[in-house]
């Protein structure tokens, strides 16, 4: 191995160590978003395929969603009853977005999506 | 239910000795809407007020108002996750501004409700050979110090700072959302494979 693909092997891993902690900062903070980071940052700065970089984000994301839900549980930041009436919803929910994703247009979505969580986000700042 | 034990953060009643109570009592106070969110321990009666859909409760815990609008809220967190979306990013704002928990407390739902789903995903996608665990691991590694060092900022924080900076970190993202949508649009060839990918994704 020559000096210079040494080089680039140190910088790669640079780029591996940077894309997990903030990701996991990220994820840890705000308890979401992991995903948000991580997708991009390996399609951009990794050069991962658009769906194997979503498939490896969740197996990045599930082990540090873990460790993060274990400190807030720790911390007694933890409603079980809450989660468990959310969860069931979202298992549900996860379902029908799943079937409709097929019906719906991507696009607008996307862009409503956006349009709340910019709304949201001026609500939670105020 | 004597109404001053009723907290506000977990949405009903509590224990007095309930160690959590004291815990979090730093966040009681919410300036931005002027109420108590959580019952004061040892301070007497709580003067928060219970939700209308609470006190009317003869159709038991199970489906008063607030349980339904929670598993409305999961729904809907769970259709936009399911279409390869950010859940997190509807579920948390959803539940803040909706049924008011404490902030650190709407972060862990969502953590929490994170690990089943992604434990499915998960399968599938190890199944399909679609994780690149040669790329993943060491962002693993330095993610779980990223993580570990997250929450405890987080846990630092209290509930309506986090909340702030928690606004600022969604619309960050919404601005990203919307900017990368020409890319996308680009690789609409790969469009049909990508849903099929985030179907099982999320």
């Amino acid at each position: 191995m020559n000096k210079e693909s040494k080089g680039n092997k140190f910088k790669k891993y640079i780029k591996y160590v940077a894309i997990g902690l903030v990701t996991g900062a990220a994820n840890g903070l705000f308890g979401s978003g992991g995903g948000t980071i991580a997708v991009p940052a390996m399609v951009h700065f990794l050069g991962a395929e658009e769906h194997k970089a979503h498939a490896t984000a969740i197996s990045v994301i599930l082990p540090l969603t873990v460790v993060s839900s274990v400190f807030y549980i720790s911390k007694g930041y933890a409603d079980w009853g809450l989660t468990l009436k959310v969860t069931l919803g979202g298992l549900i929910g996860g379902y029908i977005g799943a079937r409709l994703l097929n019906v719906c247009p991507e696009k607008w979505l996307r862009r409503i999506f956006a349009i709340f969580m910019a709304a949201a986000g001026i609500r939670m700042i105020l | 239910m004597a109404q001053k034990d009723f907290c506000n953060i977990h949405g009903r009643c509590r224990d007095q000795d309930d160690p959590l109570a004291d815990r979090v009592r730093g966040d009681a106070w919410d300036a931005g809407t002027g109420t108590l969110s959580h019952f004061r321990m040892g301070q007497g009666p709580c003067p928060c007020v219970p939700p209308a859909s609470h006190s009317g409760g003869k159709a038991g815990i199970l489906f008063d108002t607030r349980t339904i609008i929670l598993f409305l809220i999961g729904l809907a967190a769970g259709t936009i996750s399911g279409m390869g979306m950010g859940g997190g990013a509807i579920l948390i704002p959803a539940l803040v501004l909706a049924t008011n928990p404490e902030q650190h407390i709407a972060q862990s739902v969502n953590l929490l409700f994170f690990v089943p789903t992604a434990v499915i995903a998960l399968v599938i996608h190890i199944k399909n050979k679609q994780i690149d665990f040669k790329m993943a691991w060491p962002i693993i590694i330095s993610g779980l110090c990223g993580a570990f060092l997250g929450s405890l900022l987080a846990a630092r924080l209290g509930g309506g700072q986090l909340k702030k900076l928690f606004g600022f970190f969604l619309l960050a993202m919404s601005i990203y959302e919307m900017f990368r949508k020409g890319k996308q649009e680009k690789h609409t060839k790969h469009g049909n494979q990508e849903k099929q990918e985030n179907r099982e994704n999320r």
